[in-house]
């Protein structure tokens, strides 16, 4: 598990990341939600012992992480721009990540680089950027640390190669237990691929709350009801996150489990009425919307 | 089993990386031991084909000479070792300059001690490796040549040694000046600082001293460089190159040794420190720690603008305005220039407006203190009870040299020779000093004293004093007249063995120049010496020498002495050899006399020249001109006789008399008759005479008027 505990990290007197505090836990996939200069990177740099932090602490199973050998055998790092040696190919690569990382699995390495049609015998140089970041994933998963932190690693994927990455983790998941954390500013890239999320904003966490959490607490209901009274009674004991109108036809964003909406919505006088369900896009933009924030402006743009 | 994860692994890892710069410096060492050997070789074969070597042992100590200067003290591997450091530093830690390698570097799990020494050693073999292999290929090279024995193999080892810590030195000043960076540019602006910050600091100390202080001594005390490994080796390597005998090289290199190795090793405690504390947001930036940046900026504009108002003052001849304006207008520029080396950013010119500000101020105290002597270091006399002695020198163009013959300046000797204890009369003329210009003296001459004082301080000053005024004779009697300053003084007196190895002596009375038997040096000397305590200012100033000894030592030392008519041991000696010969000559051996006349008095030049100050005036009034001149020869005994009369030898001007004794204006060579008894000089323009100023007979000067030949 990593933790983290009020993490303050200052750039020139710019507030990069202001008392931070999130828990990773073990085999689940975090996201990292942001906008550009929201303090994504300096959090993944820190967890990964780059940067140290003004104040604030980062424990990776309990072992603080800032210069400590120990705790950096854990993790794997990818930087949005990875760093690959000048000319090199991908097998100088394997060999010098293979000499750090003791449980290096250099067969696995060779099969996925064929998978993926990455040549081991080219020169990086010669890659694309997506290939360059397959290839960083690649040597992380296969570096067989615990945690592995990715920086906007899967902006530049295709949606083939995307999925290929996304069941690869599935895989080292099941298998060993790896725990990604990614961070993005793209919130529609980790939608399918996390079990929880922190939104980071100006360096402070807006929240962090697990996926199905989420989804599970807040619905969409689309219906027409016969009366006002009707209405009344059906949302009565709910918070109403968000409601729209076309002409007869509401749709509402309550703040409630599925069963307690369709129980309640069953109960009212309705000429239609569905449970539907959210993207989490929706999810964000009610929950961000209820702290004051217009998501849109945050991440979707 | 070696782990994959082990410092071998990791350095083999490293060296991958580093394989251009292994080329580089292999190429460069290559270059510098091998083909400077070859060049060196080459040439000593070229000159012994053209016969410049007599004897097989001479070729062969050539040969020799040539692998040592090659393979030992080269003195021009200066660039190189540089050169090296600066690759080989930078390359090493290139890492921390870009965040995307800091990002990969400081995430893997190697811990972060290991990796900054695995760098730092890999750098230690690339140099050692390249050099050993280099030399090993030159030494072979000059073996199969046969050019290496024992002595230069020492040679060699001793000059490996000089390179290496050198190498050391500046390999360290590098890593530091990396791990205080953030940028390529920047690190090299920094090692640039380091390496010659002291060396600049001085030069400029010593330059202000010079501008505003008019008793600036640089005779005796010279502010020089203290920690700069740089200029240690530039002022040494040449010296230790010309010593004789391995162990006296080895003897003067070894306090630089031990010097560089404690410098190397407190460069690298600084580096080491900086490098743990470094954070890795740095790289790309331009300092590693911001903290830093106000202080570096004072530290380097201050110097900076002094240094650039200093010179505005040397093109502006002293304009005290101007060059405070410069200043401060330097330090303004300076201080806006760093701030946008700091941030890459010209609109940070004007951050850090509070340490700009101390800058400023630090320049203008800085100005004042010299400009005003704050300090009182021209009004500066030691207390007679506060001084434990005293050594001086007026004549600096004296011979000196060591038990080992190899020269020593005048400052040198008489310091460490002279140690006069009565110095009243010195501080009497330092305090006459004072309240006198010397543009208001008769015949000023400069004085060089060094105060020893009680307290163990040395404090040097220069002063002017008047030869010509009579107050100040009793004083300089005291001084000249005394056993201490002709001990400092005259190598004669300190120097015993040196006369048992006399190479040859001669005595000249201007017109001649008679050999003296060179085993005679013992008892030449116990003469001189006897007569030497007649000596005294008095004697110097108002009588001439009638003659000149000249004795020629080892390793072309050699010493010029003075030979009074009251030196009569002296001259008793030299009679008794037959080589004592009047100065006055006798007219009638007398074939010719040709008199050229330069008339600088008519020189444009001249009229225009602007003179600053009394010695240059002096070097002024010799100003020739072929236009100008005019030579006649004379022929009649009756025009000899009255020629003779107002005529001196040239190389018996001694520095006691006004320089304004004799006529520039004029030489004169005397053509002697063929048959005459005294063995004159007959064919060497070495020997000429001059006039006694305003002395010239009337049918000189007529005969040599600008125009009388056109007249004819």
């Amino acid at each position: 598990m990593i933790e983290i505990h009020s993490l303050t990290k200052t750039f020139e007197k710019i507030k990069a990341v202001d008392e931070v505090s999130v828990t990773i836990r073990d085999n689940t996939v975090f996201g990292l939600i942001g906008t550009n200069g929201a303090g994504k990177s300096t959090v993944l740099r820190m967890i990964s012992g780059v940067l140290k932090p003004d104040s604030g602490t980062v424990t990776v199973d309990n072992i603080p992480v800032y210069d400590n050998v120990e705790a950096k055998k854990k993790l794997f790092f990818i930087a949005d721009e990875p760093y690959f040696f000048a000319n090199v190919n991908a097998k100088a690569m394997e060999r010098y990540y293979s000499g750090i990382y003791e449980n290096f699995n250099k067969a696995e390495f060779y099969k996925y680089l064929e998978s993926f049609n990455l040549d081991k015998n080219r020169k990086i140089g010669t890659f694309s950027k997506g290939m360059k970041k397959q290839l960083a994933l690649l040597l992380g998963i296969c570096a067989h640390t615990q945690y592995i932190l990715c920086d906007e690693t899967f902006d530049g994927l295709d949606p083939v190669m995307r999925q290929g990455i996304k069941s690869l983790f599935a895989k080292e998941m099941e298998e060993r237990g790896l725990t990604p954390v990614i961070a993005s500013h793209n919130l529609r890239e980790l939608e399918d691929i996390c079990d929880h999320v922190g939104l980071l904003h100006k360096g402070g966490v807006l929240l962090s709350k697990d996926l199905e959490d989420m989804k599970c607490n807040i619905q969409k209901v689309q219906c027409v009801f016969t009366t006002v009274e009707e209405e009344l009674k059906a949302l009565s004991g709910m918070e109403v996150l968000k409601k729209e109108q076309r002409g007869s036809l509401r749709t509402f964003t309550v703040r409630s489990t599925r069963e307690e909406v369709a129980a309640k919505f069953a109960a009212a006088d309705t000429v239609f009425y569905e449970v539907l369900p959210l993207s989490l896009e929706e999810i964000f933009i009610s929950e961000t919307e209820v702290v004051g924030y217009d998501i849109k402006k945050l991440i979707l743009g | 089993m070696t782990s994959r994860n082990s410092f071998w692994a990791s350095s083999v890892e490293n060296h991958k990386r580093r394989i251009w710069v292994w080329i580089l410096t292999a190429l460069a060492q290559i270059t510098a031991y091998v083909g400077v050997l070859t060049v060196y070789l080459s040439r000593i074969r070229m000159w012994n084909a053209d016969g410049v070597y007599r004897k097989a042992e001479e070729y062969q100590k050539a040969l020799y000479q040539a692998t040592q200067d090659a393979l030992g003290f080269q003195d021009n591997l200066l660039p190189v070792i540089i050169g090296l450091a600066l690759i080989i530093g930078m390359q090493g830690y290139s890492y921390l300059y870009d965040q995307k390698k800091v990002d990969m570097y400081h995430s893997v799990p190697v811990d972060k001690n290991r990796r900054f020494l695995v760098i730092y050693i890999n750098g230690v073999i690339i140099y050692l490796t390249t050099t050993l292999a280099s030399l090993l290929i030159a030494v072979i090279s000059a073996a199969v040549q046969r050019a290496v024995s024992r002595e230069v193999m020492a040679v060699v080892y001793l000059g490996f040694l000089w390179n290496f810590l050198l190498f050391l030195v500046m390999y360290h000043t590098v890593i530091l000046a990396v791990m205080l960076t953030g940028n390529r540019f920047v690190t090299l602006f920094a090692a640039g600082a380091f390496t010659m910050y002291e060396m600049l600091a001085y030069t400029l100390f010593n330059n202000l001293q010079f501008v505003f202080f008019k008793t600036k001594d640089s005779f005796y005390i010279s502010h020089e460089p203290k920690l700069s490994a740089v200029a240690d080796y530039v002022g040494n390597t040449w010296k230790i190159k010309q010593l004789l005998s391995v162990q006296e090289m080895a003897g003067t290199a070894f306090p630089f040794y031990v010097k560089w190795f404690l410098t190397a090793a407190a460069l690298m405690a600084a580096a080491w420190l900086c490098y743990r504390r470094r954070p890795s947001e740095a790289a790309g930036k331009s300092m590693a720690f911001p903290a830093m940046e106000s202080a570096i900026k004072v530290v380097i504009v201050i110097p900076a603008a002094i240094g650039l108002g200093m010179w505005v003052n040397s093109a502006g001849y002293g304009n005290t305005t101007l060059t405070l304006v410069t200043m401060i207008a330097g330090g303004v520029i300076g201080s806006a220039a760093m701030e946008v080396l700091y941030d890459f950013d010209l609109k940070s010119m004007f951050k850090h407006l509070m340490s700009s500000g101390i800058g400023v101020i630090g320049i203008i105290i800085v100005f004042f203190i010299f400009k005003e002597d704050l300090l009182g270091y021209d009004k500066y006399v030691p207390k007679p009870d506060k001084v434990e002695s005293v050594a001086l020198a007026l004549s600096t163009y004296d011979e000196f040299w060591n038990g080992e013959f190899h020269y020593m300046s005048a400052a040198e000797a008489t310091e460490e020779r002279m140690k006069i204890l009565n110095v009243e009369p010195v501080l009497t003329l330092a305090e006459k000093a004072q309240h006198q210009d010397e543009k208001d003296m008769t015949d000023p001459r400069i004085m060089h004293v060094l105060y020893r004082l009680k307290s163990g301080r040395k404090a040097g000053r220069s002063f002017y004093i008047d030869f010509a005024d009579p107050t100040n004779e009793e004083l300089l009697n005291q001084i000249v007249g005394t056993e201490e300053y002709r001990t400092g003084t005259y190598q004669i007196i300190t120097d015993q063995d040196s006369f048992e190895l006399v190479q040859s002596m001669t005595y000249s009375n201007g017109a001649t120049e008679v050999a003296l038997p060179a085993g005679d040096g013992m008892k030449l000397r116990e003469a001189y010496i006897r007569d030497l305590e007649k000596f005294d200012f008095t004697l110097a100033r108002n009588k001439r020498p009638c003659g000149m000894l000249r004795i020629r030592f080892p390793n072309w030392m050699s010493c010029s002495l003075y030979v009074y008519e009251s030196f009569e041991n002296t001259i008793t000696y030299l009679q008794e050899v037959e080589a004592y010969y009047p100065v006055t000559l006798n007219p009638e051996d007398i074939d010719s006399i040709t008199i050229t006349n330069y008339h600088n008095d008519l020189g444009e030049d001249y009229e225009d020249m602007q003179v600053y100050d009394v010695k240059e005036q002096a070097a002024a009034e010799f100003v020739y001109d072929e236009s100008r001149t005019v030579s006649e020869t004379f022929y009649e005994q009756e025009e000899f006789e009255k020629i003779l009369q107002v005529i001196y030898p040239n190389n018996l001007s001694v520095y006691w008399h006004d320089y304004k004794e004799v006529d520039d204006n004029y030489d004169i060579y005397i053509t002697f008759k063929k048959d005459t008894a005294y063995p004159y000089i007959r064919s060497s323009y070495g020997f000429s005479y001059k006039f006694f100023t305003g002395q010239a007979p009337e049918f000189v000067t007529e005969a040599t008027q600008h125009n009388s030949k056109d007249e004819e």
